[in-house]
């Protein structure tokens, strides 16, 4: 059952003064980009899918395999979710170098592996994300843009299933912000892994995601293209999202 | 020109001579302490028969009792740290009270919980009888009354750590020992030293509780408080020379305590 497939969630539940009511479906080959103003739910939705928030009543899936279902009372913690997580201001172990960040993500791994293979899967990491240059260095000494790639990296060393992105770029400066949504969009196109993207960016949007769900004061249930979030502004906060307010 | 008037300048003095005040008072007694004596009367009063045999019971039952609550406590504070519930709330109020108990208190406590009445007695041979008034017990009255210190310090230092770090680890599989080991220890590892010491400060300088649960025997169950107190009837300069002895220890770990928690907010704040 572990057959990585599409990621589809239906979660409900209260946060605060709002009503988390979010209904979606991730396919591996379209990352879903998550839009919405503000505290309108997009970060809090990324951790109740992580198992980090709970949930009061929903159900998430990753192909066949259930992670949650509030009826049956189906409830997998955290560690055996296999979901890849890289928050907001990245959270890298600040006491490790970037090579002991990624080593602890694979020696964490829920896949088995020999030493040798860890260590490969290591260097293969380091190689694809262009850190071997910096594999030595404390965590704490990386440009904005390198502490994402090694977040990135340490969040695949796991093996996840699926990968949850919160506001990847929003910790950089314009330049970098650019060419590490350029660099991102092609690396994700390669994983084919069900990725859910989380950002206030109209850029990160149309660059990275192939589908658009916008979420507004807690609840969303649907996904659109960028063409068609631009065609047909469903609210103030999309038509200025997507630039067309006049 | 503005001037600052005389009123304010009054009122300022006012303040100022209340604080002078206090600070003379606690700097006075320290400086006799050490003022009030000469390097040859010190050299003498270290000479004085109960002073090296209560050094090595206090520094090593000290020691001790810091490996026992370090050992114990470390994973108590990090439970804490970890738990959000009713009951860790409580529990985290019952593990700090010893820092508010009566020292006299404590030791009456441990005798009526590891005495010749207590619950524990038969556990004990017959010419053995209890805990009390043996050198385990110096121990264990330093361990009542040190270990809250360090975990107030530990249960601090497992806090700071940043949240986010934890939710990764766990999302990245980690096990309850990988998180432990890995994660939460090296990063609140300058915090647990500075409690660290603060308890092995407070078990060198233990007295009420010692004295109440282990007596006062001289080889045995004599650390250097008592020893102080003892020598003090005969002897004053032996007093002052191990008094000033102990009091460079203390002082000596003052300074590693504030060097430890500067260190523990660099390597929270990702400088270390």
């Amino acid at each position: 059952m572990n057959e990585p497939g599409d990621l589809s969630f239906s979660v409900r539940t209260p946060l605060g003064t709002l009503a988390l009511d979010v209904s979606l479906q991730v396919a591996a080959e379209a990352p879903l980009v998550v839009v919405g103003p503000n505290g309108a739910g997009k970060s809090s939705l990324l951790l109740t899918l992580l198992g980090a928030l709970p949930v009061r009543e929903g159900r998430i899936q990753i192909g066949a395999d259930e992670l949650l279902n509030t009826q049956s009372g189906v409830d997998c913690p955290i560690e055996l979710r296999r979901i890849g997580y890289v928050p907001q201001d990245y959270a890298l172990f600040p006491h490790l170098t970037v090579r002991q960040n990624l080593e602890f993500a694979v020696r964490c791994s829920a896949v088995p592996a020999t030493r040798f293979e860890r260590r490969e899967q290591v260097e293969a990491i380091l190689h694809d994300l262009q850190l071997s240059s910096l594999a030595e260095r404390r965590a704490t000494a990386l440009s904005g843009g390198e502490k994402q790639r090694v977040a990135l990296g340490r969040a695949l060393a796991s093996r996840p299933r699926v990968l949850l992105l919160d506001e990847p770029l929003a910790a950089l400066d314009a330049q970098a912000r650019y060419e590490v949504r350029l660099f991102l969009a092609e690396y994700l196109e390669t994983l084919r892994l069900p990725t859910l993207i989380v950002t206030h960016d109209p850029n990160d949007a149309q660059v990275l995601g192939k589908r658009v769900a916008v979420i507004e004061a807690g609840s969303c249930s649907r996904t659109l293209t960028w063409a068609e979030l631009c065609q047909a502004p469903t609210s103030r906060f999309v038509s200025e999202f997507v630039g067309r307010e006049r | 020109m503005k001037r600052i008037n005389v009123g304010h300048r009054a009122q300022t003095f006012a303040l100022g001579v209340l604080a002078a005040l206090l600070l003379a008072f606690l700097v006075i007694p320290i400086g006799c302490l050490i003022l009030g004596t000469s390097w040859s009367q010190f050299w003498a009063g270290l000479g004085h028969p109960l002073a090296s045999p209560a050094l090595k019971l206090s520094l090593w039952t000290s020691a001790l009792a810091l490996v026992i609550v370090v050992t114990l406590g470390t994973p108590l504070a990090w439970l804490l740290a970890l738990g959000r519930g009713r009951v860790s709330h409580l529990v985290e109020t019952l593990v700090v009270l010893p820092v508010v108990i009566p020292p006299a208190v404590a030791g009456l406590a441990l005798l009526l919980a590891f005495g010749r009445q207590g619950p524990f007695s038969n556990w004990f041979s017959e010419e053995r009888g209890s805990l009390a008034l043996t050198t385990s017990a110096v121990v264990l009255a330093e361990v009542f009354v040190s270990s809250a210190f360090f975990l107030q310090a530990a249960l601090a230092a497992f806090r700071r750590i940043d949240a986010r770090l934890l939710i990764v680890a766990r999302s990245l599989g980690a096990s309850p020992f990988q998180l432990f080991f890995r994660i939460a220890l090296p990063l609140a590892g300058p915090g647990l030293v500075g409690g660290a010491i603060l308890c092995f400060a407070r078990a060198l300088g233990e007295f009420g509780a010692t004295l109440m649960f282990a007596g006062n025997l001289q080889g045995k169950t004599q650390t250097l408080p008592l020893a102080i107190y003892t020598a003090m009837e005969s002897d004053l300069r032996a007093a002052q020379a191990l008094s000033i002895l102990l009091l460079a220890v203390a002082l000596a770990l003052f300074f590693g305590v504030r060097f430890a928690e500067r260190r523990s907010h660099a390597s929270v704040e990702g400088r270390l």
